[in-house]
């Protein structure tokens, strides 16, 4: 692959043998909702056959409605005018209904954000794909069969014959965006349409989808127009870039140019918002200053031997096994892990909305773990929770000041003192506090975050447990949001069990991580030990598939997959990570490591901890 | 937060402001519900009238011999008369009593008692949820006629016992209505905040569930009505309703289907109030489905 070897938009007539003719052009092109100002403006835009353009922008900026226009699907009250508009050669403002049906599937495809929507539920996906091939090639029987099997192995599903058989269900989040993608290959399309299409998925995932999009677009020869908000994804797929703010590209150009060299002030503050692996510029302040963790003392809360098992369908599902823990007054523990590694539901046993199944939760040396009634109304006053969705942090229908009177209530403040408290607290989180009187759909989805974070501490709670408080926002409103989830941190002499899947993000806020698979702490350290020198395989994985923002570290070629098995990895009987494990041995197959010292402070559960084997 | 001017998440340098869009959307929607719910209350506000002021502009009571009988409508019996020559319209409207206010009582009384159910399964720990449910569904795989027509022969047939049976009858779908809301409301964040605060339960279901489920009760309210205006009338068709001489719509059709070739005004007058009640109670519900505010 010559990903390298990126171009500018000016010598990609000399690239014919892989840059072929526009698949996408519009110039001058605005879309109009009813009456309202424009919502996209003047854009420019050309995908060629064989390259991958990447949009860039912020929930609103209206990347999705250029995707949407592009298959003649946006709802019926837009308006679209444009000098251009031509989808590989159909002029899409003439177009009828018939030629837009036309156009769709064997021209232009979609692969969306959520493959489990775009997937029918109720049919197998050898099936579906099917379908689309009877339909855009005309292939019956045998020959159909065949299609849908190579077309499922060029999208590297391991063992198509088996997971032609499935049904969506049955397969992971990784598979099915791999079978989306080869239903919207099968009608051979030459322009294709991801949005977003890898937001929902573990970044581990997301790597190997970023990877099968660059070699979608080589085999097939598709132009791809990749729509993300993640830098990250589009430095290390796209060929070019454009930023879009606000409806209008703000910058555009090769890849290198705009994410090495942006001439926008946007762009800049974009860049600038990520936070990246190996900084920790948004340190605390006042860090020597006294304020920091004091390991030393008596912890203030301590977690030992906490499970949690679910019963389904006569199967015992271990969500958290034997996770201890000991968090410092004033510390903040970052809790990393993927979907399914038992991360949010240690968080819901910490507040105490679940039941632990075993194991002791213990607070300022007092056992909460099976406090009931009056006792754990006072216990909860000390324990706070943030969610990820600002949405529905807020209930609807109440005003933001009867939201933040709750947990005050509740600690028996009320009236006027309650007034002066959430006044406060809303002018700390940067919310003018005048404007509390409003219902929460009036506010923006940072500001709904804002507020749910001042309600969390309104009652001087000690510990704030945050479940991805940030994931759901904007990256240039979720810097901001973790500055202030630090300064508030400062303030109001918190701590802070922080639970994300975004290790630049936990890294940028943690005092201390730890690293969650299948349920199990796999590892725990000092934030700096354990980015600078992970010892962990799954840590380590981890790091290396965080798409970084910088173009030029793009891996060079396509690196085998690792196997995507979709085994249930907390049923196996020795190390839960070792079917996906580079280093594992028959040892790892048979026997569990348990979480043993490295050195102080730095914890690992694995026979063969990373850098540390060859020194026996 | 002030390094980035640029882009900061206050909503106010968007071009449209979410203030004025809500506000619009809110007036345009105020509208839309305006119009079904307007017309189906008014019907009903109309018909309520009627059944109480008709004895007083017309100088018959409805069981008192006015005329021939059998007269066709004309300017005296604006209805006719029925086979005993007794005021159709008079008896009629006062028959609107009776099947309104049983519709009306009914339907009350199966959102009180059903919401409660429905917020206690919903709310309460799992066995309290399994029994209560299990409850319902025993209740639900009874059809409500055969019910009713049972509940009739045991006790009395007053006002009192149809108000109750048709109330028991229709309470299971506001339970299951309530409930199911509720364990869709009860894993949302506002009410897992509510409870890591320490707010009670009660509470919790009275500011947040109860405001976010209301606008669906009053859809089912509407739709229970229509339905029990239905069963009151076959349960009275079936001569188990409220007992003569108290005049009701499904007596009224039941007794006068006889003389349908000759005197067909009998059953249409009966038949038209009952429809133009559903009508009403159904503009009413319709209106509230389609205003339903999504919840987050």
């Amino acid at each position: 692959m010559k990903v390298a070897a990126a171009d500018d938009p000016g010598q990609t007539q000399k690239d014919d043998a892989r840059r072929g003719e526009a698949v996408l052009r519009c110039r001058d092109f605005n879309v109009r909702y009813g009456t309202a100002p424009d919502s996209v403006r003047a854009v420019d835009l050309t995908v060629r056959a064989g390259e991958i353009v990447g949009l860039i922008g912020e929930s609103g900026s209206g990347k999705t409605s250029v995707a949407m226009a592009c298959l003649g699907l946006l709802p019926k009250q837009a308006h679209v005018s444009a000098e251009t508009f031509e989808v590989c050669g159909t002029d899409l403002a003439a177009a009828d209904d018939k030629a837009l049906t036309r156009l769709r599937g064997s021209e232009v495809a979609m692969v969306f954000q959520d493959a489990m929507g775009a997937l029918d539920p109720s049919m197998r996906v050898g099936r579906q794909i099917g379908e689309v091939v009877a339909r855009h090639r005309g292939l019956k029987g045998k020959a159909r069969q065949n299609a849908v099997l190579e077309l499922l192995r060029r999208v590297r599903v391991p063992e198509p014959e088996h997971r032609a058989r499935q049904y969506p269900h049955q397969l992971s989040g990784g598979l099915r965006q791999r079978v989306a993608m080869a239903l919207a290959l099968a009608g051979e399309p030459r322009l294709l349409l991801a949005d977003e299409p890898t937001t929902a998925l573990d970044v581990t995932v997301q790597a190997e989808i970023l990877r099968l999009l660059r070699t979608v677009r080589d085999e097939f020869g598709v132009g791809i127009l990749l729509i993300s908000h993640d830098i990250g994804v589009i430095a290390q797929t796209a060929d070019r870039v454009a930023v879009m703010r606000d409806g209008e590209i703000v910058e555009s150009g090769a890849v290198e140019d705009v994410l090495l060299r942006p001439t926008s002030d946007y762009t800049r503050m974009l860049l600038g918002s990520v936070p990246k692996l190996g900084e920790r510029a948004r340190r605390r302040p006042a860090e020597g200053a006294g304020g920091g963790t004091d390991l030393d003392g008596a912890p203030l809360f301590v977690v030992d031997g906490l499970s949690r098992s679910f019963r389904a369908r006569g199967r015992v599902v271990h969500a958290v096994r034997d996770v201890s823990l000991r968090v410092g007054r004033g510390e903040v523990l970052g809790v990393v892990g993927e979907s399914g590694s038992g991360k949010s539901t240690l968080a819901k046993m910490l507040v105490r909305l679940d039941q632990p199944s075993a194991g002791r939760l213990e607070m300022n040396g007092a056992d909460y773990g099976r406090l009931r009634g009056k006792r754990l109304k006072a216990f909860r006053r000390a324990v706070q929770m943030v969610f990820q969705h600002p949405a529905g942090s807020l209930n609807p229908k109440l005003r933001v000041v009867t939201s933040m009177r709750e947990p005050l209530a509740a600690g028996g403040v009320t009236g006027g003192e309650a007034r002066r408290r959430i006044d406060e607290v809303l002018a700390e989180v940067g919310v003018p506090p005048e404007t509390a009187g409003r219902l929460p759909h009036e506010f923006s989805g940072g500001q709904k975050q804002r507020i749910a974070i001042a309600r969390a501490i309104a009652a001087r709670p000690q510990v704030v447990v945050l479940d991805e408080p940030t994931s759901a926002l904007d990256v240039s409103v979720q810097a901001q949001v973790l500055d202030l989830l630090l300064k508030v941190q400062q303030a109001e002499e918190l701590t802070y069990v922080f639970i994300s899947h975004d290790l630049a993000v936990v890294q940028a806020i943690s005092d201390r991580v730890m690293v969650m698979y299948a349920g199990r702490v796999v590892e725990i350290a000092e934030a700096e030990a354990l980015f600078a020198s992970p010892a962990h395989w799954y840590t380590r994985a981890l790091l290396e598939a965080v798409p970084s923002p910088d173009p030029r570290d793009r891996p060079e070629s396509g690196a085998a997959s690792p196997p995507d098995t979709g085994d249930r990895p907390e049923e196996a009987r020795g190390c839960v990570f070792a079917a996906r494990c580079p280093r594992a041995e028959s040892r790892c197959r048979a026997e569990a490591p348990e979480l043993s010292t490295l050195s102080a402070g730095h914890a690992v559960a694995c026979h063969f901890p990373a850098d540390r084997e060859g020194s026996k | 937060m002030s390094e980035s001017p640029v882009l900061s998440d206050a909503p106010a340098d968007r071009n449209e402001s979410p203030e004025n869009a809500s506000a619009a959307r809110a007036r345009r929607r105020g509208a839309r519900i305006g119009v079904g719910v307007a017309v189906g209350l008014g019907l009903l506000v109309l018909m309520f009238a009627l059944a109480y002021v008709a004895p007083l502009i017309r100088p018959f009571s409805p069981s008192e011999v006015a005329g021939k009988p059998f007269a066709a409508p004309d300017g005296t019996h604006w209805l006719g008369t029925d086979d005993l020559g007794r005021d159709y319209f008079v008896r009629l409207c006062v028959a609107g009593r009776t099947s309104l206010s049983i519709a009306l009582a009914g339907s009350v009384l199966a959102l009180v008692a059903g919401s409660a159910v429905g917020f206690a399964a919903g709310v309460g720990g799992r066995w309290l949820d399994a029994l209560l449910m299990g409850g319902v569904d025993l209740l639900l795989s009874f059809p409500s006629l055969l019910l009713g027509l049972a509940a009739v022969t045991v006790f009395s047939s007053s006002m009192t016992t149809l108000i109750a049976v048709l109330s028991i009858v229709s309470l299971p779908h506001f339970a299951r209505i309530v409930r199911a809301r509720c364990v869709e409301l009860r894993e949302l964040e506002f009410v897992l905040s509510a409870r890591i605060s320490g707010v009670r339960s009660s509470t919790i279901v009275v500011k947040h569930l109860l405001p976010n489920v209301f606008p669906l009760m009053m859809v089912q309210l509407a739709n229970s009505a229509a339905i029990v205006i239905l069963l009151e009338s076959a349960l009275s068709y079936l001569g188990l309703g409220v007992q003569p001489p108290t005049p009701s719509w499904g007596r009224m059709i039941a007794e006068s289907q006889n003389y349908l070739t000759d005197s067909p005004w009998l059953v249409l007058g009966a038949g038209g109030a009952l429809l133009l009640s559903s009508i009403g109670w159904g503009l009413i519900g319709e209106g509230f489905a389609t205003s339903r505010r999504s919840v987050v």
